[in-house]
């Protein structure tokens, strides 16, 4: 699985239950409406301007305190490919690999807004094309994490398998 | 290789040996849903067209929404009830209790089991030496169709409590103060192990609501290790056998902290964040509206004898209301037949069915407080409109605590009631 695009970068701390899901819209909000507004108090416009493909890069906690499943949807449904963060909130990780985004954790001091980044999630590393740069992943992905965000999240999955994919053991 | 709990537990349910940062996919020795969560399990269930495969492995509770307020959740009760009907999986019906106590009660949660759970309180039976993790709905219906569910490793933070609780100091008192210590997200995707010589003088129930509150400081799970009074507690029942699980003396551990309660005065967290907290002596006057005991936290007999040996022969604040909410049907019997449930209605207090109620008023629609209330809680979260009113601010407390300030209509020291 191999990941190009650019990169929206953001900071610490956020929280996808407030900037990335309904669940503090009204009631007669539209889905339209609130595609519309993901991270819109953060950079106005945001969903207009991601392409598909593209990624984002944050600094600490990404998902902090966020529950909502419908977050990653979300930004899966606006392009968003994978998301790359010093670290995570535990729930919107799950989240995540259960609705089929990577996400991994690495060093995100060095990439840039508006990078283009290359990611191969398989072999679990990544370059900025712009210096050429390696970015080490510090997430290594097992065969079962792998072959579910290949299949777009568990129950898609599950669904193709009828179980769990069955890693061959190692002889 | 010196492993933590979590390394243990995650190695013996995946054939295995794994460390921290490892991805594994586990076998899990049981899998439970509360109201909030299960009826869309069985949507995701039967879109993936498996079978239930382990149904002695499964429980259903009914415990937010109860008695129900709103008819979408009426319907949900009842999917939930034909779905555990069909597939031959226990259900615990509205009235019976919440979910946690209910696998503590039943035998369910056990020493070195790896159960999911589909509420966020997961945590709570750790006390038990138990490891339990809350899973989402999506994730219940994998469980469901196949046991097995994918984790990744957590590193460990370990606490140790040491000194001996004075008088009236709880395990909620302690767990309040070290949530002050480590602050809101502090142990973020880290599986807390208690440890310390308090744990010896701490009866299991207390053990039980520290492990309940380690969610909102982003941990994974608590757990604690085994013990005569884990001995004790399970041996009064007809318990299946079980392998508990110890860290190796050596383990690797993210971070550690120690922390000494000897001189520890009751705590309570200030609104609106449940790492907001004081001693009771640095609050001054703050009178309270609305005074909740129970929930998963706080809603077992000991906590309820505590409040009815406060009240005894005593009446609430007028103006003052206390809301009560024993933890389970069976609880509920016991502070019958052991005259606790009569002081407490002698008192003026409002007992309500075992379920979640006033804590997630917010959801459950109960005990809701007014604009401008103050409302002391025994239970875990004080967030902003967390019982149903964003203008009402939310204290939490010991249950002792809670029944003092009942008493005097402000948040009192319980210690004061000593004569």
């Amino acid at each position: 699985m191999i990941i190009k695009g650019n990169v929206h970068k953001f900071g610490d701390f956020i929280n996808t239950d407030i900037h990335c899901s309904s669940k503090y819209a009204g009631p007669d909000n539209t889905k339209q409406q609130i595609v519309d507004s993901i991270f819109s108090e953060l950079k106005p416009g945001f969903a207009r301007h991601v392409k598909p493909g593209d990624v984002i890069a944050a600094g600490e906690s990404f998902g902090t305190v966020s529950t909502r499943e419908e977050a990653p949807e979300l930004l899966r449904t606006i392009g968003i490919k994978a998301v790359l963060a010093k670290s995570f909130g535990y729930l919107f990780f799950r989240n995540a690999i259960n609705l089929g985004l990577p996400v991994i954790e690495c060093d995100t001091d060095k990439i840039e807004d508006g990078d283009e980044i290359t990611l191969d999630i398989e072999n679990m590393s990544g370059w900025i094309s712009r210096s050429g740069k390696n970015i080490a992943f510090k997430t290594v992905y097992s065969k079962h994490i792998y072959e579910i965000l290949k299949d777009g999240g568990l129950t898609s999955h599950l669904k193709k398998y009828g179980g769990y994919f069955n890693v061959p053991e190692d002889v | 290789m010196s492993q933590t709990i979590a390394e243990k537990i995650f190695s013996r349910h995946s054939n295995a040996r794994v460390r921290a940062g490892d991805f594994v996919l586990a076998d899990l020795d049981f899998y439970a849903g509360a109201d909030g969560k299960t009826a869309r399990a069985i949507e995701v269930f039967q879109d993936l067209g498996q079978t239930v495969g382990h149904p002695e492995r499964v429980a259903f509770f009914n415990d937010h929404f109860v008695p129900c307020t709103h008819p979408r959740k009426a319907n949900e009760h009842k999917v939930m009830f034909d779905f555990a009907q069909r597939h031959g999986i226990r259900i615990f019906e509205p009235g019976q209790g919440v979910c946690h106590q209910l696998l503590i009660e039943n035998g369910f949660t056990l020493p070195g089991r790896l159960i999911g759970v589909a509420d966020s309180h997961a945590p709570t039976s750790g006390a038990l030496n138990c490891y339990a993790v809350a899973v989402g709905s999506t994730e219940l219906a994998a469980l469901l169709a196949t046991g097995k569910l994918w984790f990744k490793v957590p590193e460990s933070y370990k606490i140790s409590v040491d000194g001996l609780p004075g008088s009236f100091i709880t395990g909620k008192d302690i767990i309040l103060k070290v949530l002050a210590l480590i602050g809101i997200e502090g142990a973020s995707y880290q599986s807390i192990e208690f440890h310390g010589t308090s744990l010896d003088h701490l009866p299991i129930e207390d053990r039980i609501s520290m492990c309940n509150m380690v969610v909102d400081v982003g941990a994974k799970t608590a757990i604690m290790e085994y013990d005569q009074v884990v001995e004790q507690y399970l041996s009064k029942a007809h318990i299946p056998d079980y392998e508990p699980v110890y860290a190796d003396p050596d383990a690797a551990y993210c971070r550690e902290l120690k922390i000494d309660i000897e001189k520890l005065e009751p705590q309570v967290a200030c609104p609106h964040s449940i790492d907001n907290g004081c001693g009771v002596s640095e609050l001054g006057n703050t009178k309270v509206d609305k005074i909740f005991i129970g929930s998963c936290t706080n809603g077992r007999l000991t906590d309820l004898q505590v409040a009815a040996s406060i009240l005894k022969g005593k009446k609430i604040k007028p103006g003052t209301q206390l809301l009560v909410s024993p933890a389970s049907a069976t609880i509920h019997r016991q502070a019958i037949q052991s005259g606790v449930l009569e002081i407490l209605i002698d008192a003026g207090a409002q007992i309500l069915v075992p379920a979640c109620g006033p804590c997630a008023g917010l959801l459950s629609q109960q005990g809701v407080p007014g604009d401008g209330d103050v409302v002391l809680s025994t239970a875990n979260r004080n967030f902003k409109g967390r019982m149903g009113n964003k203008n009402a601010a939310i204290y939490l407390s010991s249950p002792a605590t809670a029944a003092a300030s009942a008493i005097n209509g402000y948040i009192t020291d319980p210690r004061e009631m000593m004569s």
